[in-house]
C-alpha cells in the first residue's frame, strides 16, 4: 500500500504537482491568517492594555455644556465619592487648563502664525495648554500613544508642582530634566472664571514626545505647547484647589475581578446629579482601534475559510478529473483481491505523501509572508477606517488636538508570527477538508461492485 | 472432486426482468483446461464474472470446495481461490511489469516475465510502453505468480496474434497440467476450444 502510494505519487507527476501546488498556497495563506489573528490579538491586548477594565466619567453634554471654553466640569467631589466605592482600584483624574510661561517662549509654525491675530498675539503669546493628571502614564493621551515619554518618569499621585514638558518646548529653551521654570494663570482665558493671577514655580519631571496628526491652526493646539502637570497645579492658575476644582473627566479603574457593566451600574445608584454626567466605558473611546481590529479579524476569517474551502473544491476537483483513471485501477484491485480500506487507504496516504511536504513549503512560505501581507492588510483596513474616524470626529469638533488621537488610533503595525498553533490548526483543518473531499469522490466508486466498474470502463 | 461447483444459478442484469442466465449447474475439476463457448450477448463474461465473485448470483449458489465463495467475503475468494485474467488486460497503468505481478504475489521474480519473452528492459518499463501482446503477457504472468487454484481468463487471445495467442494458449494447458490449476478460459476462438479438455457452450441461458 505504501510503496504503490509513492510510486504513484512519483509517477503521475502533474496530479501530484498540482495538489501540492494547490495545498502549498492554500496552507501558507491558512498558516498566515492564523498568524494575523494571532498577531492581532497580541496587538489589541497591547493597545488596550489598561482600558478594558475601566470607565470614564465624562460630562453630559446634552444638559451640561461646561466650562466656557466648553471643556469638562467634572466636580471633584463626585469624583471622590465613585473612587470611594470598593469596587474601585484605582482613579485617574484630569485638570484642563490654561497658563503662561514666564520668560519662556512657546512653539510657533508658519500655520499658527498665519491664523493669529494681534489681539491674540498679544494675550496668548505665551499660553501653554495644561493638562494636570494625578498618574500620567495612565493618561489618554499617553496611552492612546500620543504622547511617549522619552526621558524622565511620569507624575505620580503625590507629586507637587511637577511638569512633563515636550522635548522640542524645552530644546527651545534650553530646558533640562530636573530645571525649574515659572507658569502664571492667564487672565484672558474664559475658563479662569475667578480672574486668578498665581504663579506656580514647577520642577521638569520628564520629557515626552509626539506629533500632531490633524491641521493646527492655533499654537495651543500643538503637542509641543502641552505641559502635563500634577493636578493640584493645573487647579492651582484658575485660583482652585483639588477638591473646588472642575475636572475635564475622570477614568476608573476596576478591580481585577469584578464585571465592568455590574460596577458601573453599582456606581450609577451613587448620590451625584448623573443627569451631568455620563459614564463611558473606555474601551469606547477608541472607535477606530476596536474597528481595525475587527476588520482584521474579519479579513484573517475570511482568508483562512476561503483558503480551506477553497483547497477543499480543488482537491476534490483535481481527484474527480482523475477518478476515472482510478476507477479502472479501483476495478483491478478489488479483482485481484484488495479490500475497500486498503485502496482507500492507499489514496489517503497519497494525498499525505503529497500534504505533507506542501505543508513544510507552506510553513517557510507563510513565516516569509506573514509579516508583509499582515501590515498590507492593515494597511487597507485602517486606511478606511481612518478616513471614516476623521469624518466623524470632524462632526463632533474634535479638532486636531490630542484628544482626536485615541478617538481615531487604530492599529500601526502587527508583528505577524508564525506559531506552533497557527501550523497545527491549519494542517489539521486542511487535512480533514482534503480527506473529506477524497471519501466523497472516492465513495462513489467503492461502493460498487468490481463489475459494475469494469462494465463502466 | 471438484474445486469449484455451480449449483441452479440464475442471474439478470440490474434493470432486467429476463434471467441470462438460468438454473446453471456445472462442477470444475483441477487439472483441467475448460473452454466456455457461446454466441456474443450469451452472458460467458457474466458467469465467469459470478465464479470470480466480482457480482453476485440472484440465485442459487457457487462453492469453492463445496463451501460458498462468499463465505469468507468475496475479496477474500478474489485473494485466495482464483486469479483472473482480462481480454483487455487490466493492468495498473503506473507500474512496471514487475511491479503489477508482486500486487498478487509480493514474492514474484522477474523470472517468469523473462520466461513469458519480455527482456530486462520491458521488465522495468511503464506497462503501458508495451504492445498489447507483451501486456498480455503480463496479465498472464500475474496469474500464474498467483498461488490461487483457479484460472479465470476472459478472451486471453482476443487481441493478440495468431503465434502469440498459440503461445498463451499452451502456457495456460500447461498450468492446467504441471500446476494442477483449474484453467476456465472464456473464448470464440476455435483454436482455444480445440486445445481444451472440456469444452462447454453457454446457449438458451444455459451450460451444456
Amino acid at each position: 500500500m505504501l510503496k504503490n502510494a509513492f510510486l504513484y505519487v512519483t509517477r503521475k507527476k502533474l496530479k501530484s504537482l498540482v495538489i501540492f501546488s494547490v495545498v502549498l498556497i492554500m496552507a501558507a495563506l491558512g498558516m498566515i491568517s492564523l498568524a494575523i489573528q494571532d498577531a492581532t490579538s497580541r496587538a489589541a491586548k497591547e493597545a488596550f492594555s489598561g482600558v478594558t477594565n475601566s470607565f470614564s466619567m465624562e460630562i453630559n453634554r446634552q444638559v451640561n455644556q461646561g466650562t466656557p471654553r466648553g471643556g469638562g466640569n467634572v466636580r471633584g467631589t463626585d469624583i471622590k465619592k465613585i473612587s470611594e466605592s470598593p469596587e474601585i482600584e484605582y482613579t485617574v483624574k484630569r485638570i484642563n487648563s490654561v497658563a503662561d510661561l514666564v520668560g519662556k517662549d512657546i512653539i510657533e509654525t508658519p500655520e499658527t502664525l498665519r491664523g493669529m491675530s494681534a489681539e491674540r498675539a498679544k494675550n496668548f503669546k505665551r499660553t501653554v495648554m495644561l493638562t494636570g493628571v494625578n498618574d500620567s502614564a495612565r493618561e489618554t493621551k499617553f496611552v492612546s500613544g500620543a504622547y511617549k515619554l522619552v526621558s524622565g518618569e511620569h507624575l505620580k499621585n503625590d507629586d507637587k508642582n511637577q511638569i512633563l514638558m515636550h522635548e522640542e518646548l524645552a530644546k527651545k529653551n534650553n530646558l533640562k530634566m530636573g530645571d525649574k521654570i515659572k507658569i502664571k494663570s492667564n487672565l484672558f482665558d474664559a475658563d479662569n472664571e475667578k480672574a486668578a493671577n498665581e504663579t506656580v514655580e514647577v520642577v521638569i519631571k520628564g520629557l515626552f514626545a509626539g506629533k500632531n496628526t490633524g491641521s493646527v491652526t492655533a499654537a495651543q493646539e500643538l503637542y509641543e505647547n502641552t505641559l502635563v502637570t500634577d493636578v493640584s497645579t493645573a487647579a492651582k492658575v484658575y485660583g482652585n484647589d483639588e477638591d473646588t476644582a472642575a475636572y475635564q473627566d475622570a477614568t476608573f479603574f476596576v478591580k481585577g475581578e469584578k464585571n465592568l457593566d455590574q460596577v458601573m451600574a453599582a456606581v450609577k445608584k451613587l448620590d451625584v446629579n448623573w443627569r451631568e454626567y455620563n459614564l463611558i466605558k473606555s474601551a469606547s473611546n477608541y472607535p477606530a482601534l476596536e474597528q481595525s481590529i475587527s476588520g482584521m479579524y474579519g479579513v484573517a476569517n475570511q482568508m483562512f475559510f476561503g483558503s480551506l474551502i477553497f483547497a477543499g473544491i480543488i482537491v476534490a476537483l483535481v481527484l474527480l478529473l482523475w477518478m476515472n483513471a482510478r476507477k479502472k485501477e479501483i476495478a483491478i484491485l478489488l479483482a485481484i483481491g484488495l479490500e475497500k480500506g486498503q485502496i482507500f487507504g492507499q489514496f489517503v496516504i497519497e494525498l499525505l505523501m503529497v500534504s505533507l511536504p506542501a505543508f513544510v513549503g507552506a510553513y517557510v512560505l507563510a513565516g516569509k509572508f506573514a509579516k508583509i501581507m499582515g501590515n498590507d492588510i492593515l494597511k487597507n483596513v485602517t486606511t478606511g477606517v481612518t478616513k471614516q474616524m476623521a469624518k466623524q470626529a470632524g462632526a463632533t469638533q474634535l479638532g486636531g488636538g490630542a484628544e482626536m488621537e485615541g478617538f481615531t488610533k487604530t492599529l500601526s503595525a502587527i508583528d505577524a508570527q508564525m506559531t506552533i498553533n497557527a501550523v497545527v490548526i491549519t494542517v489539521v483543518f486542511m487535512l480533514v477538508v482534503m480527506l473529506v473531499s477524497l471519501g466523497v469522490i472516492s465513495y462513489r466508486n467503492l461502493k460498487k461492485n468490481p463489475k459494475e466498474l469494469l462494465t463502466e470502463l | 472432486m471438484s474445486v469449484l461447483k455451480i449449483k441452479n444459478v440464475s442471474y439478470a442484469y440490474v434493470g432486467n426482468r429476463e434471467n441470462i442466465l438460468e438454473g446453471v449447474d456445472q462442477k470444475f475439476e483441477r487439472g483441467k483446461f475448460y473452454a466456455i463457448i457461446g454466441k456474443s450477448g450469451a452472458g460467458k463474461s457474466t458467469l465467469l464474472s459470478l465464479l470470480a465473485g466480482l457480482d453476485e448470483p440472484k440465485s442459487g449458489e457457487i462453492l469453492f470446495e463445496d463451501e460458498k465463495i462468499g463465505k469468507y467475503g468475496y475479496s477474500y475468494h478474489r485473494k485466495n481461490h482464483i486469479t483472473l485474467v482480462f481480454q483487455n488486460y487490466n493492468l495498473i497503468d503506473y507500474l512496471t511489469p514487475l511491479e503489477n505481478i508482486r500486487l498478487v504475489n509480493q514474492e514474484a521474480t522477474d523470472e517468469i516475465l523473462v520466461k513469458l519473452g519480455l527482456d530486462k528492459d520491458q521488465i522495468n518499463r511503464n506497462v503501458m510502453k508495451l504492445s498489447g501482446g507483451q501486456q498480455q503477457r503480463v496479465a498472464i504472468a500475474r496469474a500464474l505468480v498467483s498461488e490461487a487454484p483457479i484460472i479465470l481468463a476472459d478472451e486471453p487471445t482476443g487481441n493478440l496474434d495468431e503465434n502469440t495467442a498459440e503461445e498463451i494458449i499452451e502456457v495456460l494447458k500447461k498450468l492446467a497440467k504441471e500446476r494442477n490449476k483449474c484453467v476456465i478460459v472464456v473464448t470464440h476462438s476455435k483454436r482455444v476450444a480445440e486445445s481444451a479438455d472440456v469444452v462447454l457452450e453457454l446457449k438458451g441461458r444455459k451450460l451444456r
